[in-house]
């Protein structure tokens, strides 16, 4: 397994260096000035001309991105040419908060959408389904934004229960840290949830329809040890996929959810940068994220291996 | 029972003053996030905030735009007013001990004008040098009297930062900036916090009772009124004039209303770039341009987008204030005279051209407004809505027929006109160039009497608001939001929150 993974880490290089390379180009074909957008307000002409030459923006697109590629090849992520920290530390910092928030979302998702599949599964089309359904629909339904604001009207302002928004580190303070991150990752993990949930249910009808779980059923295996033991088990591997380019998705961050709870997390940190043409840190973030993606993706197919003997990484 | 009643009337008391106790710290929402901190290249509003209370500068603004003493106790101008000398405060030092002196000043001016991408040298120009007369005495030199440098003195020009820490930082000054404010910098998490602690040893600590001040970027107004709401934040910047009725009703927050340097406007291209003399209608008649104005009812505007919190305006300058020109009051709205220029310069067949507009509400609020009065005239109006780096470049290139667009406004009103409408303004992205309006303002800025610079700036305006390569809609009140409990905010025109005297109960 071990020089299987190692295989696979060789061969998502080239994807990495394909992925920076279009965004660098994309960035590039981005209409707008990026010394113009540096200048600040004042838009000094002087201004204007010392970024273009410290940022390399008279040269060729491909020199401009071989530049950034010897930096990243050399540990050198450059610095961020709005704030001037380093794109790094900033990506670093960013990655642990939206991986907090990822971690809690999936929780939440796992433990909402999970029970509710099988339940709906298993009691297909009872009042438990329907609810189910309805659960699904609105969760899917409902913008992520609105329903963010309206948490924070209804459980910040007037029950005044839970912080408006901020983020608090887990090491720093656990309690105020999941205060703080509740909200918001409930509103991630609802719309995560509904859509697990309808995983859950269709995988789970498929192998209940299947003919060792009618063997089973007539050996007079209880229900619980069928539905948990025999049918979840052979129902994990689409549920497991899911999840796994669910949680790669949400550690490249989480836009509006993090806009509406002011969360300092990789969605805002990408979005900020694209507005501010702040080219050095969107590479950083797009490396970050695709490397993510690709490390996420290689559990969830080694889980599935382990999960199911029959499939060969 | 007399030691029990003694014990409830401590303990009520205690409850008393724990419930009146002044807390330590404040926690204010900025509408952006600043960019890197150092004065020097440093070029956003959100910056200026975060520098008023961290940094100290020569002299500063105060509500009424009045100049006052700051690190500087006294200044004087010479009597052939290039020389301008400062007797500086001998109790100031910055936040790692190092002096606030002669030798520090004419460091951090030297810095302001020689650092490459400082945003500072086209502002302080007309300095030719920076001396230190004895160790609290500094004289600036200048080529020729340039009244503005006073304005630009109290801004961000005459930050001053430790030399020591300038040096050591280099390029990463900015993420651990020093400085001589009433308060030292923290930590800053990137569009999200910037944490500020008290200097204990300022020169006028005792003036500022907060040890602790934290700025937060929560760039949705809806999101950050919801947190001034829930009592997570104690003061926001940018309260939208739709949300002011909601103060009325809850005792718990109050509303600052402050007249604001800011302006709207409307950019037309005259002579720039492609879309300029030859392709744009507005351009080539400028009676089509008096028809537009005169199609624009700003009290409308103001009443329908902005609540009627704004202040209609023709000019750069705040109405009211010493350099607004009484003698050119805002025009009404006059559809039929508007209705006759457009007939006159088309011969009724009407006219059409596009109006650049950022990608945020207000502006589109007022670009649909403008564009239905104006299509009363026979005007078409089509929106091309952008966001904000792309309109900027296309701006700058002279890519564009009009462009709906706001000034943050400087105490000086050459900071307002003289790079807009000279003929090599670097704000100049419309090309409008007028030798009248040229020799007026080159005079306005060297001269030192306030009603000579009246004059200048009035035969200046008369020419450009003939003209108009702009059309000024309404300049900006300042709608802050604060907790009740929070005492003692002043907020300047120029859009900054002074922390003097603040107090939060």
């Amino acid at each position: 397994m071990i020089r299987v993974i190692a295989a696979r880490c060789l061969e998502v290089l080239p994807s990495l260096l394909i992925v920076t390379m279009m965004v660098f180009l994309l960035q590039k074909l981005m209409p707008g000035d990026v010394a113009i957008a540096l200048a600040g307000e004042d838009r000094n002409t002087e201004v204007i001309a010392h970024i273009r030459e410290k940022y390399h923006l008279g040269e060729p697109i491909f020199t401009q991105y071989w530049y950034w590629l010897r930096g990243v090849l050399s540990g050198d992520f450059g610095n961020s040419v709005k704030m001037g920290s380093p794109v790094a530390s900033m990506v670093l910092e960013k990655l642990g908060v939206t991986f907090q928030l990822s971690t809690l979302a999936m929780c939440i998702a796992v433990a909402l959408g999970l029970p509710l599949g099988i339940l709906s599964a298993v009691r297909r089309g009872s009042v438990w389904d329907k609810l189910g359904d309805l659960f699904a629909l609105s969760a899917l339904s409902i913008p992520s934004f609105w329903l963010g604001i309206l948490l924070i009207l209804i459980v910040s302002i007037h029950l005044g229960w839970l912080p408006a928004s901020g983020y608090v580190s887990f090491i720093d303070d656990p309690i105020e840290s999941l205060r703080t991150l509740i909200m918001p990752a409930f509103v991630l993990g609802a719309a995560i949830a509904a859509m697990l949930m309808r995983h859950v249910r269709s995988a789970m009808l498929e192998t209940l329809s299947a003919d060792y779980i009618r063997t089973a059923t007539a050996k007079g295996v209880p229900e619980q040890r069928i539905v948990l033991l025999h049918a979840l088990r052979n129902s994990a591997i689409p549920v497991v996929a899911f999840a796994g380019i669910v949680f790669g998705e949400l550690l490249a961050g989480a836009v509006l959810t993090e806009q509406v709870f002011n969360i300092p997390g990789m969605g805002k940190l990408v979005v900020d940068a694209v507005f501010n043409r702040d080219y050095t840190v969107v590479q950083g973030v797009v490396l970050c994220s695709a490397l993510l993606y690709f490390i996420i993706n290689l559990i969830a197919d080694i889980l599935i291996a382990l999960i199911d003997p029959r499939v060969v990484l | 029972m007399l030691k029990r009643l003694l014990i409830v009337a401590a303990a009520l008391s205690l409850i008393s003053t724990l419930a009146t106790a002044q807390t330590n710290e404040l926690r204010i929402g900025l509408s952006s996030d600043p960019d890197a901190l150092d004065p020097t290249t440093s070029g956003t509003l959100a910056a200026r905030q975060i520098f008023t209370s961290l940094c100290d500068r020569l002299l500063s603004l105060d509500a009424d735009l009045k100049y006052q003493p700051q690190l500087a106790k006294s200044w004087t101008f010479s009597d052939d007013k290039t020389e301008l000398v400062f007797k500086l405060r001998e109790n100031a030092t910055f936040h790692d001990g190092e002096p606030v002196d002669a030798t520090a000043v004419v460091y951090n001016m030297n810095r302001h004008l020689t650092l490459p991408g400082s945003n500072r040298r086209s502002e302080i120009s007309e300095i030719t040098s920076v001396e230190a007369v004895d160790r609290y005495t500094v004289k600036i030199k200048m080529a020729h009297p340039f009244t503005p440098v006073l304005a630009a003195l109290a801004d961000r020009a005459s930050i001053m930062v430790s030399p020591k820490a300038a040096e050591q930082g280099g390029s990463a000054f900015a993420q651990n900036p020093v400085c001589s404010g009433p308060y030292k910098f923290v930590e800053r998490v990137p569009q999200h916090r910037i944490v500020l602690e008290k200097f204990e040893n300022y020169w006028d600590s005792q003036s500022y009772p907060v040890k602790k001040v934290t700025y937060y970027t929560i760039v949705d107004p809806t999101v950050r009124l919801a947190n001034l709401r829930s009592g997570q934040l104690d003061v926001i910047e940018g309260v939208s004039p739709t949300d002011v009725k909601l103060f009325g009703s809850d005792k718990k927050l109050k509303l600052y209303t402050t007249p604001s340097l800011a302006f709207h406007y409307i950019i037309i291209n005259i002579a720039g770039g492609d879309q300029g003399q030859s392709k744009n209608p507005l351009s080539q008649d400028k009676r089509i341009r008096e028809a537009l104005e005169l199609s624009i009812d700003r009290e409308i505007i103001n009443k329908v987008a902005f609540e009627g919190k704004f202040m209609v305006s023709n000019q750069p300058e705040v109405p009211g204030s010493r350099f607004n020109i009484k003698e050119i009051p805002t025009p009404k709205r006059d559809i039929k005279r508007a209705r006759e220029l457009v007939k006159e310069a088309t011969g009724g067949a009407g006219v059409s051209f596009s109006m650049l507009v950022p990608n945020v509400s207000s502006y589109q609020r007022v670009a649909e407004i403008i564009q239905g009065m104006a299509a009363e005239a026979g005007i078409t109006i089509k929106i091309n809505t952008q966001e904000t780096t792309t309109l900027l470049s296309n701006w700058a290139t002279g890519n564009f027929e009009a462009v709906l667009m706001r000034w943050s406004g400087r105490a000086d009103p050459d900071g307002n006109v003289f790079s807009f409408k000279t003929c090599n303004g670097s704000r100049n992205g419309g090309k409008y160039c007028n030798a009248v309006v040229d020799s007026n303002l080159e005079k306005a800025r060297t001269s030192i009497d306030d009603a000579q610079r009246y004059s200048y700036y009035k035969a200046a305006a008369e020419q450009y608001l003939a003209d108009r390569p702009y059309i000024y809609l309404f300049h900006n009140i300042q709608l802050t939001g604060a907790r009740a409990n929070v005492n003692g905010l002043t907020i300047t025109p120029d859009g900054v929150f002074s922390l003097k005297n603040v107090t939060v109960e």
